[in-house]
């Protein structure tokens, strides 16, 4: 499998594996977490620190395992994390030092929708519908029950049939 | 997205590059040293008979072909060192020279390098390198800052019982907030004698002579120090995990977060918007440069095993100077230029068998 090479070149140095890893990883690296965080300049920031955490790890990076669940895993839980700080930033009434979250565009669209969910029921939907995780596999990356990752497919799926209607 | 995908890439590749070990690529004569420390170093922790061999090699990480002394300063301008934990402030020269100023607890230049503003446990004391004491203040004084003109300068200090502000001349001393937390203030470079301090969960600029608050701005985070860039448009208050760059008008620009990693440092390179920051990973230590104007365009100036200690932009901006007490060395950065000063520990001895823990931070100020 082309992945485990480029990760085997890449650990013994060869740059043009790594870019090809990174050319395979970056477009949904970068899209979940602009999907989760629904911020440009955040979900930049997000993917680059992923990958600058795998380019630090690499030389433990077990190479039997797959590389993007272990990415995903690094870039969602981070970008869960911007929203929430962010949330709780908005909580404390900081509107006059704080600039407005950039709102999402509502032009109806599944994208949109997704962007009206909270954090948590996002990132579900993203790794689910946009990352095409199953849910056993997001139950891993997350940390969560099984159940958990359920219900929350399935409320968030409620609310965006009801954003819809 | 394109853009965003290259500039991440370039970081990216940087970071991979100067990484350790890459053993296909030509490399830098910086890397060589660092592969072997950390191939030995592994080899030398694991196994028990490795132990004999590991203090050596331990006292083998560092940049080769160091200059075995500080012979100049690349840049113009005077440098304050201060020795935490009673080893003294110590003064160097751009030609090299440095001498024991005192035996002070912490030092900061005055705003033209004029006079230093220092403390001891007990006192504040403002003086003249050349000529000594100029005035004291009986107080528990900790992290003080000196702002002004050539005619008119404020000072701003930490007591126990809040922060306080004297005017230059030992003059006037007053406390500007007793609920200030300990927090080194710092001087609007823009408003005159207006500072930047935390106190009740927010970060409060204020001017020290009315006492009237431009602004409050509430943040999350427990910070650890306050930067303001040359020019008085950012402020970065930096955290252990998080650093947010405020603007003039006390909002937020832009969030700088690491992913399980610790900021020890933080300085805005002179007359740019660009951030320098000292961080500390799971294998070591990095100096990453952020331009906040540009949110993902960062680089990674320099890597390396074990701690960095503080770091300081020369005056002109062209030269950052880090310490790296792992390697007991001190490196003075200029893009991919390195130059590397060994042999620190011996060149400010404390009189005792203990290893100076050196600051530098916002220390190395202009020509007289």
């Amino acid at each position: 499998m082309a992945e485990r090479a480029w990760i085997r070149g890449a650990q013994q140095g060869s740059v043009a594996d790594l870019e090809r890893l990174f050319r395979e990883h970056w477009p949904r690296a970068y899209r979940a977490a602009h999907l989760v965080t629904g911020d440009a300049a955040a979900a930049e920031d997000i993917a680059q620190e992923a990958f600058l955490a795998a380019v630090r790890n690499l030389d433990r990076f077990d190479r039997s395992r797959p590389f993007g669940p272990w990415l995903h895993r690094i870039v969602v839980n981070r970008a869960i994390d911007w929203t929430r700080a962010r949330k709780l930033r908005a909580e404390v009434e900081l509107g006059d030092y704080l600039p407005a979250a950039p709102a999402p565009e509502r032009n109806g669209s599944a994208l949109a929708r997704i962007a009206e969910l909270p954090a948590e029921h996002r990132a579900v939907v993203v790794l689910r519908y946009i990352l095409e995780y199953t849910p056993g596999e997001i139950a891993e990356l997350l940390d969560l029950p099984r159940g958990t990752v359920n219900s929350r497919l399935r409320r968030g799926l409620d609310r965006m049939k009801e954003d819809a209607e | 997205m394109r853009e965003a995908e290259r500039r991440t890439w370039e970081v990216v590749k940087r970071a991979y590059e100067e990484r350790s070990p890459a053993p296909r690529r030509a490399r830098k004569p910086l890397v060589p040293a660092l592969i072997a420390v950390a191939v030995i170093l592994g080899a030398a922790i694991a196994t028990p008979p490795g132990h004999a061999v590991f203090q050596k090699v331990r006292e083998a990480v560092g940049v080769q072909q160091a200059e075995p002394a500080l012979f100049s300063l690349p840049s113009s301008g005077r440098l304050l060192v201060v020795s935490a934990d009673h080893g003294g402030v110590w003064l160097i020269h751009d030609n090299g020279l440095k001498r024991r100023i005192g035996s002070y607890t912490d030092a900061e230049w005055s705003p033209h390098g004029l006079y230093v503003i220092a403390t001891t446990p007990h006192q504040l004391v403002a003086l003249d390198v050349n000529d000594g004491i100029r005035w004291t203040l009986p107080r528990r004084a900790s992290w003080p800052r000196w702002e002004g003109t050539r005619v008119d300068t404020r000072i701003a200090y930490l007591t126990p019982t809040g922060l306080r502000v004297v005017a230059g001349d030992g003059t006037g001393d007053h406390v500007l907030d007793r609920y200030a937390q300990d927090v080194p203030p710092a001087w609007d470079p823009l408003r005159l004698h207006t500072v930047a301090y935390f106190s009740g969960g927010a970060i409060v600029l204020r001017n020290a002579d009315s006492g009237q608050v431009v602004w409050r701005a509430p943040i999350s985070v427990l910070p650890s120090d306050l930067v303001w860039s040359s020019d008085g448009r950012y402020l970065a208050v930096t955290s252990s995990h998080k650093v947010i760059v405020l603007t003039q008008q006390g909002r937020v620009h832009r969030t700088v977060t690491t992913l399980g990693e610790g900021f020890v440092d933080a300085a805005f390179q002179p007359r740019t918007h660009r951030l320098a920051l000292s961080i500390r990973t799971a294998t070591g230590s990095e100096v990453r440069v952020v331009d906040v104007d540009h949110p993902g365009h960062a680089r990674t100036l320099f890597a390396g095993p074990g701690t960095f200690g503080d770091f300081v932009w020369s005056p002109d901006g062209r030269w950052l100077l880090l310490a790296w007490p792992t390697a007991d060395q001190w490196l003075f950065l200029h893009g991919s230029r390195v130059h590397a000063v060994g042999n620190i520990k011996e060149q400010f001895p404390r009189g005792d068998h203990l290893g100076p823990v050196l600051q530098l931070d916002q220390r190395w100020c202009c020509t007289r």
